[in-house]
């Protein structure tokens, strides 16, 4: 899309969106194709122009949502809620690996560091040759 | 700016009805309706998508992509058997509703204050 406002109108639409999945991903493409289309005759649009002809991009997402129902409004939210302390769950798991990871190799070092001081140096000079 | 609710919830229907007699695709549709309509049903056709998204769902109609003319590609919808019997359910349910509305409307059976129902 060459028309600033194509782009912008797209953009608005995408960031409208509840999430993007195979089907909103669809949606995103035939919407794409449809400006694209309106840009080729109309090169010259403004936002106002496609704002005419295709409705807000906020009426377009709301009639997407209200089509596809409620169930998909609440399976929606579902998957952002569980998402949310999914992240919550690896990033903590993260860090408490880290964590024990990092004492791991502290303490190996620490052990390490304190057998190379305990070892005593033996040398043994032999003092000529045993003559009978 | 006031939604008409009528006209989205007879979305299916005519858009079953525009393919009833060929095969049209996104633009072709909205447009049909406004001519069809005298300018009454205005669908943009970004609104139509989601319609047609489910509907394909349900298994009514069917989409293919064909070319049209330099690196342009249309997807067309196609009405199939189940849609067919869907929209002459859905035929039937709306002229029922229409008779059932006229005849609430319509005055002049409608019993006068000063006489009893029996």
């Amino acid at each position: 899309m060459k028309n600033t406002y194509t782009n912008e109108y797209y953009q608005k639409v995408r960031e409208l969106l509840p999430e993007i999945n195979f089907k909103e991903g669809r949606f995103l493409r035939d919407i794409k194709k449809v400006l694209t289309d309106y840009e080729k005759t109309h090169p010259k649009c403004t936002y106002e122009d496609l704002v005419k002809e295709f409705e807000s991009p906020d009426e377009v997402v709301y009639n997407y949502i209200a089509v596809e129902g409620k169930t998909y409004l609440f399976k929606v939210l579902k998957r952002k809620k569980y998402g949310k302390y999914i992240a919550i769950v690896i990033i903590s798991s993260i860090l408490i690996i880290s964590m024990l990871g990092a004492g791991v190799v502290f303490k190996s070092y620490f052990d390490a560091k304190r057998n190379l001081t305990n070892i005593k140096r033996v040398e043994i000079i032999e003092e000529g040759t045993n003559e009978d | 700016m006031r939604k008409d609710s009528s006209k989205t919830g007879f979305m299916a229907m005519f858009i079953l009805e525009t393919l009833y007699d060929t095969d049209r695709y996104g633009y072709e549709i909205a447009y049909v309706l406004k001519e069809k309509s005298a300018g009454y049903i205005s669908v943009a056709v970004s609104n139509l998508y989601p319609f047609l998204y489910k509907m394909e769902e349900q298994g009514w109609i069917s989409s293919y992509r064909q070319k049209s003319g330099f690196k342009m590609e249309r997807v067309y919808y196609h009405l199939e058997e189940k849609g067919l019997l869907e929209l002459e359910a859905q035929r039937t349910e709306y002229f029922h509703k229409v008779n059932a509305i006229n005849n609430v409307l319509s005055r002049s059976n409608v019993p006068k204050s000063n006489e009893k129902i029996s």
